[in-house]
């Protein structure tokens, strides 16, 4: 049995049609990436998957049972972590608040501590700036600090919306250096990427939406290879 | 006279600050101007007099009573001028306030009475004499008591993992529900506790003036909404500051003006600072 099981998942914002049929799966512990163009219905996906967005039709299981529809916080308490587009960080909260909203389902100071801990050795900057407002960190620290606060509430599958978005190239490489140090730990994880070329460098396995379904679903090292991919998403021949 | 002013404008201000702390957590919490929050003081004034009369004559008893009552007022607020409107414009929950304010205005009029009702003195012996102005036990404890609320509240938001959760969902609620914070629960909440301060609020004001009747809320809620912009709406130490100044304020504007122009006061300040500092003294220039 699979970790998230997605089948046949229908979204509908009054008359678009947003997600048209979408079946896709994470195994437990795996990094599986969904890449697409703008305005494919990748976000709107996790927003299903977290529950911030209705869907129509459909079934998503999480270790076999069905949350379509449910309640956020509720999804959030089953092991679901999502890092939102745009990071979404608190920023009027200092650093190490934002940290401990993160841990809003965790009811023992020490299991706190001991994640806080945790994240501040995977993210050194984040260490030095924890008194600081939210508001106040660069872009690339705002990216650390969001998905600092997704392993906050102790994950066993992290949905990452673009984390790349706005960062400089560099920082893009230590952000996925970390997506994947955080899956060697045993988190599972659904990363959605613009940058395709990454993102599938990362990845185990690959999805390609286009236009609300998924048109090509493979190893993430056979999408690198796959012309059609080559020639929409990753500027190759 | 100088003193005199001033222990009167603080005894006010106590009365004004926790009000407009009231309209403070809910705008901070919803963006939303809470215009029953007068109703809620005046609810809270009618079910302390109720404790009065008939069920034992103790002030604290009575701020109990008010606290509850506002906090019940406060939930059925936040079920019906803000919860069934969600998704609809954030004017609609505004007008649904005002229309409540109205609504619980007459409920108790026809329930109550539309005349005033009389609190006994509760605690009227001179405490001290300062410079031959006399300060009543009663006004030690109308300034203790919103005192310790104010001080409780401060630790409740930023000392509590309840409080954490309120900032979170104050500053983006559907962030704060991926989070896994219960934000519907939060919110409903937030509104009951801005009820049961709005209530404390009417209970010392119907001691202190030794009376109270269905309307008391109108003028008492709108001059401490123009203490909470004054403040800084999004700010509680803001909040707190405007309603101490404005309570002091107006005592000296009685003094040395007139005490005709004591309304008016109270508006122009929220006149001036909405033309010169919009954010107010110490609010926030975002959004």
């Amino acid at each position: 049995m699979n970790l998230l099981e997605i089948a046949d998942l229908h979204v509908h914002y009054g008359a678009i049609h947003a997600l048209k049929g979408v079946s896709l799966s994470v195994a437990e512990g795996s990094l599986v990436t969904l890449i697409g163009a703008n305005g494919a219905g990748k976000t709107t996906l996790l927003n299903t998957i977290s529950g911030a967005v209705p869907g129509s039709g459909g079934s998503v299981l999480f270790r076999g049972e069905e949350i379509l529809n449910e309640l956020p916080h509720l999804i959030t308490r089953r092991g679901i972590a999502h890092v939102p587009e745009g990071r979404k960080i608190f920023s009027e909260l200092s650093v190490e608040d934002n940290l401990n909203v993160g841990a809003y389902i965790q009811k023992d100071k020490q299991r706190i501590r001991t994640l806080i801990e945790r994240n501040y050795e995977l993210f050194p900057r984040l260490a030095e700036r924890r008194r600081q407002e939210g508001g106040s960190l660069s872009g690339g620290e705002q990216q650390m600090l969001a998905i600092a606060r997704g392993l906050m509430s102790d994950p066993t599958l992290l949905l990452l919306d673009e984390p790349s978005l706005g960062l400089a190239p560099i920082l893009v490489e230590t952000v996925f250096k970390l997506i994947s140090d955080i899956n060697a730990m045993g988190v599972a994880v659904l990363l959605v990427e613009q940058n395709a070329n990454v993102a599938l460098q990362t990845a185990t396995f690959g999805y390609v939406m286009e236009t609300g379904q998924i048109t090509i679903a493979d190893k993430a090292s056979a999408l690198l290879n796959n012309p059609a991919v080559q020639n929409a998403y990753l500027g190759v021949g | 006279m100088f003193i005199q002013q001033l222990v009167n404008g603080i005894t006010q201000g106590s009365m004004f600050a926790l009000l407009a702390i009231s309209f403070g957590i809910v705008y901070g919490t919803l963006r939303l101007l809470n215009f029953a929050t007068g109703s809620m003081y005046m609810i809270g004034a009618y079910f302390g007099w109720l404790m009065v009369h008939h069920v034992a004559s103790n002030l604290f008893l009575a701020l109990l009573a008010g606290a509850a009552a506002g906090y019940v007022v406060g939930y059925i607020l936040e079920r019906f001028a803000f919860r069934a409107l969600r998704g609809v414009a954030r004017i609609a929950s505004l007008i649904c306030t005002i229309g409540f304010a109205m609504f619980f205005n007459e409920l108790m009029s026809v329930v109550f009475g539309a005349e005033r009702k009389a609190m006994p003195s509760f605690y009227a012996d001179t405490a001290f004499v300062i410079q031959g102005v006399s300060v009543s036990w009663l006004q030690i404890i109308l300034v203790m008591v919103a005192a310790t609320v104010l001080i409780l509240l401060q630790l409740l938001i930023y000392r509590t993992k309840l409080g954490l959760a309120i900032r979170a969902v104050s500053l983006d609620f559907k962030t704060a529900s991926l989070m896994g914070i219960p934000t519907d629960r939060v919110i409903s909440l937030t509104f009951s506790l801005a009820g049961a301060v709005a209530g404390i609020s009417g209970v010392l004001a119907a001691a202190y003036y030794n009376a109270l009747f269905p309307y008391m809320g109108n003028m008492a809620g709108l001059k401490s909404f123009s203490a909470a912009v004054f403040g800084g709406l999004t700010s509680i130490p803001g909040a707190i500051l405007g309603g101490y100044l404005l309570g002091i304020i107006e005592n000296f504007a009685v003094q040395f003006i007139s005490s005709g122009y004591r309304d008016i006061i109270g508006f122009s300040i929220l006149v001036i600072f909405l033309l010169l500092r919009p954010q107010g003294l110490l609010g926030r220039k975002t959004d």
